[in-house]
């Protein structure tokens, strides 16, 4: 049997053979290398709101500086998709065919020139065909029109890449982001129609709970001086229109005499007889009374608001407010001037007031 | 092989069809009630427990016909209905014919029911307008006093307070009494101006005359009297004539008084002041004078009175054979009130 040898080769030639073979192998790596987008880095995608299903909704993407700055970005999209394996399905929903741009963007080149692209329902695009400038500084890409996907609740992704043609076929730099839609959170409050109102003579600020007491004592009358006391009213209501206060009762009244109500208003006078009050603050002759409290719009009643000036006719309304109103505490400052001939005896008003409020 | 019973197939059809059909007839009722706006009650009186009364003023959303209305009265604006506590319409009337509710008489109140007040007009065709109102009396307010509760109006196409057509809330409020006393004591005031009183060197050819003064007021039911006692002029045991009532006459023993302006001699003042006071008898006459050594009344009100002020006049004459002497006289005013 005739006995096969291997040719003789060089040295040389044996190790040109292997650094070609491992060229060869390496080759199709070394060329996908070269191809490859760079990753895109502190990047986001902002929703206005993530409500399922809602249109109109502005996307804007803000990154980094991006990674490739020596070749101009002509067009940049975003691909939506449920996941980032496999073949891109477009979440349910999900539209960019009403987008457009907020403003142009900033940090990808030419500072004007670029226009949306709205082909793909399922991708953001822009696009400037003309741009020459390189990319420089952090980008924001700011779309609005956006429909977001159906689903609540869900999460879905988002494939940025920037080309350098604007076709968006020459990828040069890729990121990609994770979003959610969720479900839109109805907080429910009802308000009723409400009035709180409380007379006594004494409150803690306007609050009803504390009011106590019924009774004000004027003291003994004098035909010399005059006697004073004070009660107070709260209310306050969310009544469209408000409340009014009313009074009713009679004057001070002793058996069969009384003293004489100030139906019309006027000064407190020494030595006449005289029952009266008014929510006013600043009375001084006599001192009486304090000034109104509270955050409340109310007013004192034009009859029952002036320092100095009280009355006293049953029915008539002692304060208002026009409209909704927090709580107002009103002093009410009572008077009480005797004659000479004003015969002894305890006299004694009773007064109901009463408050409407108008929803 | 499973047996079918009929019966109770039959049954639960039955019951299923009777739910469905009442389900049906109960929901469009909720469904359709709209909000009575603007609305509000204006309570007579606010007092806790007061018999009082009740005037709505509001304008139904609706034109369709009411034949009656119910005005809950509830501690809360939703919900089941938690009846205010002491609240009662079991005496409550209609105050006068409801305005724009419908026709404009024929309404009628019903008390059935404690804590709704209720009218009805089961023949009403009119369609309400414009603003309505609806008053009640004899209605007796909740038992809490500053307490907030609210009145759930409603209207209904029925006149059993059965189909509601509109709804709406009110919130209202009890209050507490404001009871306001002052005490007047019993008043008399009563001063006299002047201690002594000189009427000088008595002639038989002059008058002499002085004045004292005094103030008086009361509050006394039936007023007030001044009363006086002393003697008349007296020097030792001799004495200046008291006169009985009349004119000074000169060269004559004579000693009065009165509470007048005279002119014979011109002597006194009026009397002045807002009081009600007047002289008594024999002292209230200009130019006759008295003086009664057994006291008497000098001045009176019968009624409370401001002050007046009185100005006595003394007058005394002599005669030639008065004896000469320092004659006096210590008097003593004596006010008394009424009470």
């Amino acid at each position: 049997m005739k006995k096969r040898t291997l040719p003789s080769y060089s040295k040389f030639a044996i190790l040109k053979t292997v650094i070609l073979t491992i060229a060869i192998t390496l080759f199709p790596f070394v060329g996908m290398t070269q191809v490859s987008a760079s990753p895109i880095m502190g990047r986001s995608l902002l929703l206005s709101t993530s409500v399922a299903g809602s249109s109109g909704v502005t996307y804007t993407l803000t990154t980094s500086a991006l990674p490739t700055t020596t070749t101009p970005v002509e067009s940049v999209g975003i691909q939506f998709c449920t996941s980032l394996t496999g073949g891109c399905v477009t979440p349910t929903g999900f539209s960019s065919a009403a987008s457009t741009l907020v403003s142009q963007p900033t940090g990808l080149g030419a500072a004007s020139g670029w226009t949306v692209n709205t082909a793909a329902a399922g991708s953001l695009r822009l696009l400037d065909a003309g741009n020459v400038t390189d990319p420089s500084g952090a980008v924001s890409i700011a779309w609005n029109g956006v429909h977001n996907p159906t689903a609540t609740n869900t999460t879905f992704y988002g494939i940025i890449t920037t080309y350098s043609d604007s076709a968006w076929t020459t990828a040069l730099d890729t990121g990609n982001v994770a979003l959610s839609t969720s479900t839109q959170i109805q907080v429910g409050l009802s308000v009723y129609e409400t009035l709180t109102f409380c007379t006594g003579t004494s409150i803690t600020g306007q609050n009803c709970g504390s009011a106590a007491g019924s009774q004000v004592n004027l003291g003994i009358g004098s035909s010399g001086s005059t006697s004073t006391g004070t009660s107070i009213i709260a209310a306050s209501t969310n009544g469209s229109t408000g409340y009014s206060v009313t009074v009713a009762g009679t004057t001070l009244t002793s058996g069969a005499n009384t003293v004489t109500a100030l139906g019309s208003g006027g000064t407190s006078t020494i030595g006449s007889s005289q029952f009266g009050f008014n929510l006013a603050g600043a009375n001084t002759t006599p001192v009486v009374g304090a000034a109104e409290s509270g955050t409340g719009t109310a007013t004192a009643s034009a009859n029952y608001g002036t320092n100095n000036n009280f009355r006293f006719l049953t029915g008539d309304t002692v304060a208002t407010a026009g409209g909704p109103t927090n709580a107002n505490t009103f002093t009410v400052g009572y008077i009480a001037n005797i004659a000479g001939i004003t015969p002894a005896g305890v006299y004694t008003s009773n007064l109901t007031y009463t408050a409407t409020a108008n929803f | 092989m499973t047996k079918i019973n009929i019966k109770t197939m039959g049954k639960q059809i039955l019951c299923v069809v009777v739910a469905t059909i009442l389900t049906f007839a109960y929901l469009p009722n909720i469904a359709s009630a709209a909000e009575i706006m603007p609305r509000k009650v204006v309570i007579g009186s606010s007092l806790a427990s007061a018999s009082t009364t009740y005037a709505f003023t509001f304008q139904v959303p609706s034109s369709t016909v009411i034949q009656s209305a119910s005005f809950a009265a509830c501690t809360t604006a939703s919900g089941a209905c938690t009846p205010a506590p002491g609240f009662s319409a079991s005496s409550s009337t209609l105050t006068s014919q409801p305005a724009n509710l419908g026709d404009a008489a024929g309404w009628t109140a019903s008390d059935a029911t404690v804590g709704q007040l209720r009218l009805s007009k089961s023949g009403d065709v009119a369609a309400p307008t414009g603003t309505q109102t609806v008053s009640f009396s004899n209605v007796t307010n909740p038992s809490a006093t500053n307490s907030t509760f609210f009145m759930r109006i409603s209207t209904f196409s029925d006149a059993a307070w059965t189909t509601p057509i509109d709804t709406g809330d009110v919130a209202t409020s009890t209050a507490g009494q404001i009871t306001v006393t002052a005490s007047v004591d019993e008043t008399l005031t009563f001063t006299l101006a002047t201690a002594t009183v000189a009427l000088g060197t008595l002639t038989t050819s002059s008058t002499g005359t002085g004045t004292s003064a005094m103030t008086i007021g009361t509050n006394g039911s039936t007023g007030y009297s001044i009363g006086y006692t002393g003697n008349t002029l007296t020097s030792g045991t001799n004495t200046i004539t008291a006169m009985a009532g009349a004119g000074s006459t000169q060269n004559s023993s004579q000693f009065g008084i009165n509470l007048m302006n005279n002119t014979t001699p011109a002597v006194g003042l009026a009397v002045s002041g807002s009081g009600t006071g007047t002289p008594g008898t024999g002292y209230g006459t200009a130019n006759s004078f008295k003086f009664n050594t057994l006291g008497d009344t000098i001045a009176s009100a019968s009624l409370p009175t401001l002050t007046n002020v009185f100005t006595t006049s003394y007058i005394a004459n002599i005669n030639a054979v008065q004896a000469a002497g320092a004659y006096s006289t210590i008097l003593t005013y004596t006010a008394t009130a009424n009470f």
